[in-house]
């Protein structure tokens, strides 16, 4: 079964600071009927205004993955970790028993875009861990490049779940196909 | 995320618009334009 959510569909907020397009039920914004498909909880699109950003907040037993589409973030959390990063750049929190972190635009003139994408973990109460890596963009074109991992790899970023996050560009006309053993695909524009 | 494109060629998708799948085990996805896209293997 194939379904399309178009992107009128989206809930959208403004909050001044941050424009978001909600694909599923998150903050202000919840809908018994849209919690989630499989253990994908929370695909925020998210414009974040320059200097402005996420306050310190805790999350706790969800794998938390931040792709920077365009601009730049800086993670700041309770363990210690410190990064920038910009397009190509990955990160993954597993924030497991608890984790507490900040999420900023560092610039003083341009908007950072970034994908806020939320799974279920594998298994509840594991040391909370965070990691970054790095895609060459220029490896996009004409595959489906994976960029998350369970098993991680060289600039794939491991993560808690049995899932893959693929990203890629093709040219008009150009064909890919995708093949799987089972389970589900979330597929996004 | 930009662009326009078809999954099993009877499905279109444009800019910000998603798809949820099940039960296919495979796609065949074709760039209407250029594109831009993510792709989310779920267990």
């Amino acid at each position: 079964m194939i379904t399309l959510y178009p992107a009128s569909g989206r809930n959208e907020a403004d909050l001044d600071w941050l424009q978001t397009g909600r694909s599923f039920s998150f903050g202000d914004y919840q809908d018994e009927n849209n919690m989630g498909f499989g253990v994908l909880r929370v695909f925020n699109d998210d414009f974040i205004a320059p200097g402005r950003g996420f306050g310190a907040h805790p999350h706790s037993d969800m794998e938390i993955v931040s792709i920077v589409l365009s601009g730049r973030l800086r993670h700041e959390d309770s363990l210690g970790n410190e990064a920038v990063t910009t397009f190509g750049g990955v990160q993954r929190m597993s924030a497991g028993s608890g984790v507490i972190h900040t999420e900023h635009n560092p610039l003083k003139e341009e908007t950072v875009n970034l994908l806020q994408i939320w799974f279920m973990p594998e298994q509840r109460g594991k040391n909370p861990s965070y990691t970054t890596s790095q895609f060459d963009p220029e490896q996009l074109n004409g595959r489906l490049l994976p960029v998350v991992a369970r098993e991680g790899g060289e600039a794939v970023a491991d993560i808690g779940q049995d899932l893959t996050i693929y990203m890629s560009r093709l040219q008009a006309g150009e064909q890919l196909s995708f093949r799987q053993a089972a389970g589900a695909v979330f597929f996004c524009l | 995320m930009e662009g326009n494109m078809a999954v099993q060629q009877e499905h279109e998708l444009g800019k910000r618009d998603s798809a949820r799948i099940e039960g296919h085990t495979e796609l065949e996805l074709t760039a209407r334009d250029d594109v831009f896209f993510m792709l989310i293997d779920l267990p």
